[in-house]
């Protein structure tokens, strides 16, 4: 029979005594390492909008009002949409197309909004223009990207310019403004999802 | 008269009382792993400049590595930090008579030839800061420019917004 010694009072209490994990040098990393990577993720998201004015477009320059001297010759007689969005004083934004200048369906005004340029109605024109003028893509067109040497597949329409829109401003009229007025122009959000109107603005001076 | 502890206080020993670390450490623990899941490095390839104002766009092109300046309301200026270097004066973006800007143009030559001094490719892009309140007549003056000197791929800097 095992004879049970019970422990002292004394040694019981001394090995009672916790044993913890030491913290401190954690936290010391911890405080070292946040306000490093603190100081270096970025605090502002930045983007790029890129804008590439297209071969074509400098070479025709003009937009509106240049449909007599600019006449196509007999190879080149493609549709071209030639949709031109131009803002001007009191805050009124100018639609037009087939560079058309006669008040009609092709040539119209949309009124100021709340407090500036009604971007929500010019949304809402310009799908209505994309859906009655543009259609949906008739075809698929390759062109070589130089930037990411591939070939870039892009939809063709009934008209050639189908995904361009040109854009025409006062000289006063600030760059957040003409900022806006291209997000107006590239998309518009129907239930949810996202329809291409014209992604390719081309910023020009009316002349 | 104070009376003398008893015999149970005379052996007690004074524990230490410890800060709890734990709730810290916790806490440390989820900032970390989300700045570090935040963290990009393509926001070091563009610093925001103390000169002027970035506009908001919705965009989702990631900023690259490219030659670039700044449009603020005190002209064209080299992105460069600390003392600003004046490309083009707001005489220049301001004379409708020029629809070319000199200093800028020369500050474009002056980057191409070191390109091609240097035998780097020269692909034609340019990156440009541009403030908010910058007037699209000066917008034009700039890209034409940009244009006229074969640099054909223009970056808008801006603070993306969902």
């Amino acid at each position: 029979m095992a004879l049970k010694i019970k422990a002292s009072s004394k040694y019981a209490r001394e090995t009672e005594t916790k044993t913890e994990l030491n913290l401190t040098p954690v936290m010391n990393l911890m405080v070292c390492l946040i306000p490093l990577l603190l100081s270096v993720s970025k605090l502002t998201d930045l983007a790029l909008l890129e804008y590439k004015p297209p071969a074509e477009a400098s070479e025709e320059a003009g937009g509106a009002g240049d449909d007599d001297e600019d006449k196509p010759s007999d190879e080149e007689k493609e549709i071209r949409l030639n949709l031109l969005v131009n803002l001007i004083d009191n805050d009124v934004i100018q639609i037009s197309m087939y560079s058309k200048l006669d008040p009609g369906e092709h040539f119209y005004e949309i009124p100021a909004g709340q407090g500036g340029y009604n971007f929500k109605a010019l949304n809402d024109s310009l799908y209505s223009i994309k859906q009655r003028e543009v259609g949906k893509p008739t075809g698929q067109d390759s062109l070589f990207n130089e930037d990411t040497q591939e070939w870039d597949v892009q939809p063709t329409y009934k008209v050639k310019d189908g995904l361009e829109v040109s854009i025409t401003a006062l000289g006063t009229t600030p760059f957040q403004t003409i900022i806006a007025l291209m997000d107006t122009c590239r998309w518009k959000h129907v239930d949810k999802k996202r329809e291409l109107l014209f992604p390719a603005t081309m910023l020009k001076q009316f002349q | 008269m104070a009376f003398a502890p008893t015999k149970s206080k005379k052996h007690r020993k004074s524990e230490k009382q410890e800060l709890s670390l734990n709730s810290m450490m916790d806490m440390m623990t989820i900032i970390l792993l989300f700045l570090i899941k935040s963290m990009s490095t393509s926001g070091a390839l563009i610093k925001p400049s103390q000169y002027l104002e970035l506009p908001k766009a919705i965009r989702e092109a990631e900023p690259k590595k490219a030659l670039a300046f700044l449009l603020t309301e005190n002209g064209v200026l080299d992105d460069m930090e600390g003392e600003k270097r004046i490309i083009s004066g707001t005489d220049e973006l301001s004379d409708p008579s020029l629809m070319v800007l000199p200093g800028l143009e020369q500050f474009l030559m002056q980057q191409k030839d070191f390109k091609e001094k240097a035998n780097i490719e020269f692909k034609g892009e340019v990156t440009i800061q541009c403030d908010r309140s910058a007037p699209y007549e000066w917008l034009l003056k700039v890209i034409n420019t940009c244009g006229q000197m074969e640099y054909q791929t223009i970056d808008f800097v801006v603070i993306k917004t969902s």
